[in-house]
């Protein structure tokens, strides 16, 4: 009882965090904007910015209708399962049959679904191959010794080989312990004198590491998976490990992009 | 990592968030990993260290879990703040008793924190090295009233001689713990019915699997 509660309310959330994510601008509904621009500027008088608004805006109220569509109908597979197990209704078994049915559905379902995100969040992709080519350069070399977060780069990789969200999540989370265990053993090669207290990293350590992670990882579509998984996280994990992963991933990714702007150099020697 | 509790007889377990925020050299790391390890010194930590750490508690007889984001305190990565705060039910600003600039900066994400997220979440203002307090550049008296004004308590703490720590934390917890509760009053009998939004505060009733026959639910 108490569990189909809290997940149709995980639904409400995520509408309202989804209407939270259009853009201040065009708070009205779709047609009343379509309209808008319409009387706006007559057809012939439509430059393709305009019509690339319109398509771009057309495809997040899709992109939109398709998420609710998969978390409701996640939510009906779980409710038969329920339904036709009742001792599989205790916390864990639940999650348990999330993680199954999650399988099953993303598998056939992922490349599609993440062509869609790539579409809308193509803006963001480009921002980010740009920095990726500012930054191509940036050699393990001038950095000083050997880049020691390959293995976190490499275990970023893998997120593409997975379709399940929640596969794909594990991951991140991967990288990021990567990363920990790197930078570890990296100050205790380097700075065996180094201050008590201060081995273990931070956020302040992690965050421009995971950036240049991110960079190393060498493809756009980084962005657009993350966005995906944002969506399918899976409210539980929201505060705990995974979604603090998750989170880091998406600052790290934010912030690559801003790069290309000159805003926010990356300054080589604060990376390692 | 889900809210639902592993065993016990009865009661609640509360999950909450708490953010931690700090200028680069405010000790912020220390401090938690002072409370989640006490192991000051030694290098083995959780797998992301000190980035993300969890402790469980139990207060009055309910179960906490807390998990507790570090962000970074880089002025480049200002902008990525609220991703990391939003559904926070607690805040720690950790400034450095000798450094104004990194007060000033604590000043900064309180506006920010109770614009974003209201007057619900729970802030603490940390004055961390107090062992330095010979070089102290914030007055007591300075940073008490105005932690008071804006509705946070203040704390003095040392990470390095673990002073103030574990006070910090369990009154946070215990106003977290208020918090919920008076939510939970307000929606009425503390079934967390229709949360106000995505908040961290998940009170699952963890009766082991007491199903009653056929009682099975009516399905959404």
């Amino acid at each position: 009882m108490e569990v189909m509660v809290d997940r149709e309310n995980s639904f409400e959330d995520l509408e309202q965090f989804l209407t939270q994510l259009d853009w201040a601008p065009h708070d009205g509904n779709i047609d009343e904007a379509v309209s808008d621009s319409e009387t706006a500027c007559d057809p012939s008088m439509l430059d393709e910015s305009c019509i690339q608004e319109l398509e771009l805006r057309a495809l997040k109220e899709h992109l939109k209708a398709i998420v609710k569509d998969i978390h409701i109908a996640i939510e009906q597979l779980l409710s038969l399962c329920l339904l036709s197990f009742e001792c599989l209704n205790t916390a864990s078994s639940k999650d348990l049959c999330l993680a199954s049915i999650e399988e099953a559905f993303f598998m056939p379902l992922w490349s599609a679904l993440v062509t869609l995100f790539r579409k809308v969040n193509w803006e963001r992709e480009q921002a980010f191959e740009e920095s990726m080519k500012l930054y191509k350069d940036v050699s393990p070399g001038d950095v000083g010794g050997s880049f020691p977060y390959d293995f976190a780069v490499m275990e970023l990789k893998l997120l593409f080989k997975h379709s399940c969200p929640q596969r794909k999540l594990e991951c991140i989370v991967r990288a990021l312990r990567q990363i920990c265990v790197c930078a570890e053993e990296y100050r205790c090669l380097h700075e065996p004198e180094s201050t008590p207290g201060t081995a273990a990293i931070g956020a302040d350590d992690l965050l421009p590491i995971l950036s240049f992670v991110a960079l190393r990882c060498q493809c756009p579509q980084l962005v657009s998976e993350c966005a995906a998984l944002e969506e399918f996280i899976h409210e539980g994990y929201l505060i705990g490990e995974e979604g603090y992963c998750l989170t880091s991933m998406q600052s790290a990714l934010a912030y690559v992009e801003s790069l290309h702007t000159g805003e926010a150099r990356l300054p080589a020697e604060t990376l390692i | 990592m889900a809210a639902g509790g592993t065993g016990g007889n009865s009661g609640k377990t509360y999950s909450f968030k708490v953010v931690l925020l700090g200028e680069g050299c405010v000790g912020k790391t220390s401090l938690v990993l002072r409370y989640c390890e006490n192991k000051f010194n030694d290098k083995h930590i959780t797998t992301l260290q000190a980035s993300f750490l969890t402790k469980k508690l139990n207060i009055t007889g309910k179960r906490v879990n807390l998990a507790i984001w570090d962000t970074a305190g880089q002025e480049r990565f200002h902008a990525l703040g609220p991703i990391y705060y939003r559904d926070s039910n607690g805040a720690i600003l950790v400034y450095d008793v000798t450094d104004e600039d990194s007060f000033q900066k604590v000043k900064n994400w309180v506006k920010e924190l109770r614009k974003m997220l209201g007057n619900e979440i729970c802030l603490c203002i940390v004055g961390n090295k107090i062992d330095l307090d010979k070089d102290r550049h914030v007055s007591v008296e300075e940073a008490e009233s105005y932690a008071e004004s804006v509705g946070a308590k203040h704390y003095h703490t040392s990470a390095k001689l673990n002073k103030g720590i574990e006070e910090l934390f369990l009154d946070l917890c215990k106003r977290m713990m208020e918090t919920a509760q008076a939510e939970e009053r307000l929606k009425g009998n503390g079934a967390s019915q229709a949360a106000s939004s995505r908040r961290g505060v998940q009170i699952v009733d963890d009766e082991p699997q007491a199903t009653p026959a056929g009682g099975c639910c009516s399905s959404g």
